[in-house]
């Protein structure tokens, strides 16, 4: 393992139950809803996690933050299996990664004032006395943009943009090395949003931050990561440095999903991948690869095997069977 | 009669809402018109006043909204005049809307298909058997594959993009001279997204249908518009054709509400952004409503509100400053 990785997640695996429909059925159905994926962040660095509904990506944050048991795999932080750590070990660790949601209305409680929300973290890990912990609580106000005045008030006294500053604050409460922002602005309007990335984006400098950053809004994504990568119902379908990702994307599906976004430029023409049919069901996912039903390049050898994540460039990964035969060149 | 060529002529539309702390206007001198076969985005932040004003459009305001002024000409009838009845005989035959989530927008006790017929037979008298084939001819036309299953199928057991053509089936069954699309996309994922938006131009020429759709996203807007309404804080502030609103920008909001985009092919990590926040119903400002927010603001601006002035045909600006080059 190089020096510099903060996170490592190894063929993590999680899998919901879901009862049958038949009263009394013992059979089980379950959600693959993270099926065996694998990536790398490194410190300071922004990875950017992207994919539609349902594809997993909040669950995959809910894992390697420890609120949901991963089946298999091992997320490894700082060097140590995240998944095995118990008691005071699993706690000292968990001061380490923060969390800052996606609805900043129903992520912070309304019956308590912004200074109790922010000084939360420091109740639970009993760090600061009483004096201390105000002074801290300011501080974090002013360094996210709020008034220090706002202390005393509740959360429903402030706008939605404000109310994710608040979030903020308290995930950097504890000066965390990581931090996942799980569709972080996706509430937000296109003013607001550019406030809290350019705010998020002056916290990373400061307090040398790594980003988990999980949206399904690719321009945001784009602008704020260094490492991109691409989910499709339970499943990492493509890594890479960002640029590489949006300037030369090789698997079909991060194709199509590029090819969708809407450019605000009218004078921008480009030619748009269609994906045919709806998103299959992750109880029931297709055979071989999961984009098989609905890939426009499908060949046969897709519906029997599934393709590994392999290497096909620098810092670029893909899973799909066209690259591991070379057989790239006959789409092109 | 038509004069001119407008389907819909807003002038000076305003609608206030009664609330606890007293009669607050939510849009204020609201004019706008669409021709025949035009798509014209309204594009603005949450709060501004986008969809009251399709609410309005619709008479569909709740019961604490009131328009207070202003005239709403469709097809040279005043919309604002038209009592219950008269209303429902336009809603859903010449003026139809499809809504911002499909999910919740179908009732989910009843089968999609029953839900289509019975728009069509509220407004025309026809057979249900007649009816029927209508609404799978309808499911086809909106790219539903097995139509006769998903007739009889509940929303529930669809998906989020399905749900949506469904709905868009429902607003094409009396075929409307106007579709009103409240934030049509907003709740679908953007592959989906983009074969709803292919479908609503396909529809659109087909039946030559005028599209008023209101969204906050301006990737939509440049892919969509012939022209384009910012709304900020209840009024418009800027019009015109989609090329100009995107190139040539005059009011303040206008060019800071492009800028805030992240862009996909620029590096630069510092975006530029709005500061502070939409003012709400209760506390607009004095003078020119962005006044607090806008960087070019002058002491002119703060005492008196512009009017919206016209910079060519075919654009006009809520400004004081639109000849200074701000």
């Amino acid at each position: 393992m190089k020096s510099n990785t903060l996170l490592e997640v190894k063929n993590v695996k999680k899998h919901f139950p879901v009862s049958d429909k038949k009263l009394f059925s013992t059979h089980k159905n379950y959600v693959q809803a993270v099926n065996g994926v694998s990536f790398t962040i490194n410190e300071g660095e922004t990875f950017g996690l992207v994919g539609e509904s349902g594809c997993g990506k909040s669950t995959l944050a809910r894992l390697i933050m420890g609120l949901i048991k991963a089946d298999s795999g091992e997320i490894n932080f700082e060097g140590r299996n995240f998944l095995e750590l118990r008691g005071r070990e699993l706690r000292k660790s968990r001061k380490q990664m923060q969390m800052v949601f996606q609805k900043p209305y129903e992520s912070l409680n309304p019956k308590m004032t912004v200074g109790q929300i922010i000084s939360a973290p420091f109740d639970i890990h009993g760090v600061y006395n009483k004096q201390e912990r105000v002074q801290k609580v300011k501080d974090l106000l002013e360094m996210v943009g709020l008034s220090q005045q706002y202390i005393n008030r509740y959360p429903h006294e402030f706008s939605g943009g404000q109310r994710q500053r608040i979030g903020i604050a308290r995930a950097i409460a504890l000066n965390p090395k990581l931090v996942i922002c799980d569709e972080a602005v996706s509430a937000l309007d296109v003013s607001i949003q550019s406030q809290i990335l350019n705010l998020l984006n002056e916290l990373q400098k400061e307090f040398k931050l790594t980003y988990l950053f999980i949206s399904h809004d690719l321009s945001v994504v784009k602008h704020v990561s260094d490492k991109i990568g691409v989910m499709y119902l339970g499943e990492m379908v493509e890594v890479g440095d960002a640029e590489t990702i949006y300037k030369n994307p090789k698997h079909p599906y991060t194709q199509a999903l590029l090819s969708a976004i809407p450019i605000p430029d009218p004078t921008f023409k480009k030619e748009r991948i269609v994906l045919e049919g709806d998103l299959p069901s992750p109880i029931n996912p297709p055979s071989g690869c999961r984009l098989s039903t609905r890939c426009p390049y499908v060949i046969p050898l897709c519906k029997e095997m599934k393709p590994e994540l392999s290497t096909i460039g620098s810092n670029h990964m893909a899973a799909c069977h066209l690259f591991s035969e070379s057989k790239l060149q006959k789409i092109n | 009669m038509f004069v001119g060529n407008a389907l819909l002529d807003i002038k000076g539309l305003s609608t206030v809402f009664n609330t606890d702390y007293g009669v607050f206007p939510a849009i204020k001198d609201v004019n706008l018109s669409l021709k025949k076969g035009e798509t014209l985005c309204i594009v603005g932040e949450s709060g501004s006043g986008k969809t009251i004003t399709s609410m309005s459009l619709m008479q569909l305001l709740p019961s604490s909204g009131k328009i207070a002024s202003g005239e709403i000409l469709f097809q040279d009838i005043d919309l604002v005049k038209l009592n219950r009845v008269e209303m429902n005989k336009i809603r859903g035959k010449s003026i139809s809307m499809i809504f911002q989530d499909p999910m919740s927008a179908l009732d989910p006790v009843f089968t999609c298909g029953s839900q289509i017929t019975e728009a069509i037979q509220i407004h025309e008298d026809i057979s249900k058997e007649e009816a029927k084939r209508r609404a799978i001819e309808l499911l086809k036309e909106v790219g539903i594959p097995h139509p006769e299953t998903i007739f009889d199928a509940y929303p529930h057991e669809l998906s989020g993009g399905m749900c949506q053509r469904v709905m868009i089936a429902m607003a094409l069954s009396c075929k409307p001279d106007l579709l009103i699309a409240d934030e049509p996309t907003t709740a679908l994922d953007v592959t989906v997204q983009a074969r709803i938006l292919d479908l609503l131009n396909k529809i659109k020429k087909e039946f030559n249908m005028a599209i008023l759709l209101i969204t906050h996203d301006l990737g939509v807007v440049a892919e969509m518009a012939d022209r384009v309404a910012v709304m900020y804080a209840g009024q418009i502030v800027e019009e015109a054709d989609v090329m100009t609103i995107f190139k040539k920008p005059k009011h303040p909001y206008t060019k800071g509400l492009i800028k805030s985009v992240p862009p996909l092919h620029q590096v630069d990590k510092t975006l530029y952004s709005i500061p502070g926040n939409v003012p709400t119903i209760n506390s607009m400002p004095k003078g020119c409503r962005f006044n607090p927010r806008c960087s070019f603001a002058t002491d002119l601006c703060v005492e008196k509100e512009p009017e919206l002035q016209k910079i060519k045909s075919n654009h006009t600006a809520k400004c004081w400053h639109i000849n200074e080059g701000v």
